[in-house]
């Protein structure tokens, strides 16, 4: 394995910090709290301006660079859809964006802990139909990591569902698409996740779901209709949990390419701009989102 | 700067993300572009290849620690950014494209330019270097179109089935017997299989590509119908197996069947002249095709290849030293 130091320190402090910090906290709040204090030094990157807005309604941080540009980049952020929130992605989310020539919206959607499904994806798509207010359907990417990248795909089925025009693309780093708690993918790499436990999923998802079913297309994306998806990067790590999960979502994505990352834990993303290996991959679905938007 | 990638005595390597390409000693961890078995041998400690050519390799290679990969997936290894985009060369087959640090190399493995019906059709990848096989790479070897050839392979099965005669062709068992079965008439007669080539439509077959209808012949299954052609790997043409289906007309499809005298050495009534490797216009439109400036042949008429390319095209030519073929008396049939 040809890891950066770097990456090697990430690694061992996702395994043998975060994952049993996922795993054994009871209290999702608590964990939220550990979440969010451990996330402080993850700043966003400099030069760029932080305001707050409330498009559709929902409370969003935003996160402009030097010029104002007229694209945008709506970024959900991931935890589980219980935990994390824009301060915790707020480092990677705006190097995505300036990586993507964007300006970069993160909604801070409710979480399970607050109100379950379908919550969190009516706040993302109420987002979304407000920036196409604002904002040409062209100029528009979403993105998002874990639990983000599924309302990212929630989203684009509502959109499609109300008739509503896709996004330009869209960046999925390790995305839930099955939220079955039998999907029997997620027994192939049991113990190979460098952070996720699958513990973790087991309580923070039936959390989430509420009593719905979980098989319900405007729940689980891999039962969705996706032909008219926009065009699709999904990055995932070799052994993580959720890899299967991204290969199935591009068999069944027309138009979405995967590109799997050896050696690293779930969304190693975070660490961009501290680890070579985060900073590469943030610039890589940069440059994938920048292809499909106009200058 | 080193290289991306560098000749070592065990095959092309990266350092970048420490793997062979198609090594020839065992080695960690081999990428490969094809089941060949001068591409892909055993006793390397893991195997990445693509989902289309894991069957075979399992089939030939027996458990091995291997895992798939689909055509255009990118996959991070260290430092090295790797895909595998089709060769066109037997199903399953592979370029592998090697990026790191925004320069682009693409290891062809074999290929061809001509789609075959079967594999899936090769696809130019841009890089800035190519390492590229030229089997053929001499302005002799201009293949005919697939159908031309396959209409004469008909045209010889029919005559003989009118005559009585059992038609027998000798083709390697990846690839070259396959792309014969999808591709002739199948209604002149019954098509009847050597084991190595059954074996090998089987696994084929259950991967999803289609094949028609051939029938596994073995040599106590009493007299054999006189309109069959029968598909065996060339090395059986002249053994017990095949002396037991009597008078018989011989033949040979292989790209070496180009060549008048080895055509003569091999002695079969026919030789039809038909490869799954590129021909002179094939390899120069893939080459420039790629824009690659940086050009490294290995695997057949290197030296003449490389000065064509240097003198005529301008480009930065050197042979790429490999052992590809050299031991394996079945990769000739493999052209």
């Amino acid at each position: 394995m040809t890891l950066s130091r770097r990456q090697q320190v990430a690694n061992a402090w996702a395994r043998y910090v975060q994952k049993p910090t996922l795993g054994f906290t009871p209290n999702q709040k608590l964990l939220n709290g550990i979440f969010h204090a451990t996330s402080a030094h993850l700043r966003t990157v400099p030069g760029t301006r932080q305001s707050r807005a409330t498009p559709g309604g929902i409370d969003t941080r935003v996160i402009e660079g030097a010029g104002q540009s007229p694209n945008l980049l709506i970024y959900l952020h991931g935890g589980g859809f219980s935990i994390g929130g824009p301060f915790t992605v707020r480092g990677m989310a705006s190097r995505l964006g300036q990586a993507a020539g964007c300006t970069t919206w993160l909604p801070r959607y409710r979480l399970a802990s607050a109100a379950s499904y379908p919550a969190a994806p009516d706040d993302c798509f109420a987002v979304y139909r407000a920036a196409l207010d604002t904002h040409a359907p062209d100029r528009i990417v979403l993105a998002g990591d874990s639990a983000g990248g599924c309302l990212v795909l929630n989203t684009l089925t509502r959109a499609a569902d109300h008739g509503l025009p896709m996004p330009a693309a869209v960046g999925l780093i390790a995305p839930v698409v099955d939220l079955r708690p039998d999907n029997p993918a997620r027994a192939a790499f049991p113990h190979g996740d460098g952070l996720l436990p699958a513990r973790w999923l087991r309580r923070s998802i039936p959390m989430y779901l509420g009593g719905h079913d979980p098989a319900d297309p405007g729940l689980s994306p891999i039962f969705a209709d996706l032909s008219k998806a926009p065009p699709a990067l999904v990055q995932v790590g070799d052994t993580e949990l959720l890899r299967d999960d991204a290969e199935r979502l591009v068999q069944h994505m027309p138009n979405a390419r995967l590109d799997v990352w050896e050696g690293v834990p779930h969304v190693w993303h975070m660490n961009a701009g501290l680890v070579p290996e985060a900073t590469r991959a943030v610039q890589d679905m940069g440059a994938f989102l920048r292809g499909h938007l106009p200058p | 700067m080193a290289p991306i990638l560098t000749h070592t005595d065990k095959g092309i390597y990266c350092a970048a993300g420490d793997f062979w390409i198609d090594p020839w000693r065992p080695v960690p961890r081999a990428l490969i572009t094809h089941g060949h078995a001068d591409h892909a041998r055993p006793g390397m400690g893991a195997y990445l290849a693509t989902h289309a050519a894991l069957p075979v390799l399992r089939h030939r290679l027996g458990e091995i620690d291997a895992e798939g990969i689909s055509y255009g997936e990118t996959r991070r290894i260290g430092a090295a950014s790797v895909s595998f985009h089709p060769a066109g060369h037997v199903p399953g087959s592979a370029q592998i494209r090697v990026e790191v640090a925004g320069e682009v190399w693409v290891v062809s493995g074999d290929y061809k330019v001509e789609p075959d019906g079967l594999s899936e059709p090769f696809e130019p990848v841009r890089c800035h270097h190519f390492i590229t096989e030229c089997t053929f790479g001499l302005p002799v070897f201009r293949w005919q179109p697939q159908a031309t050839v396959m209409a004469q392979v008909n045209d010889w099965w029919r005559a003989n089935a009118s005559a009585g005669t059992v038609s027998m062709l000798g083709a390697y068992s990846l690839g070259k017997a396959q792309r014969l079965i999808a591709n002739i008439d199948a209604a002149i007669g019954p098509i009847l299989t050597h084991g190595a080539v059954e074996a090998t439509n089987a696994v084929l077959r259950a991967q999803g590509y289609d094949l028609p209808d051939t029938i596994h012949w073995t040599s106590d299954a009493g007299k054999p119908p006189r309109d069959a052609l029968v598909i065996a790997p060339p090395g059986a043409l002249d053994g017990q197996w095949a002396r037991a289906f009597g008078t018989r007309s011989t033949a040979f499809a292989s790209g070496w069947m180009g060549v008048r005298g080895i055509r003569r050495r091999r002695a079969g009534d026919r030789g039809f002249v038909i490869s799954d490797h590129a021909d002179w216009p094939g390899l120069l439109s893939a080459i420039r095709d790629t824009g690659a400036e940086n050009v490294y042949p290995t695997h057949g008429y290197t030296d003449i290849f490389a000065r064509y390319l240097s003198s005529e095209l301008g480009l930065n030519a050197q042979v790429w030293e490999a052992e590809y073929g050299g031991d394996d008396a079945e990769e000739v049939d493999a052209a």
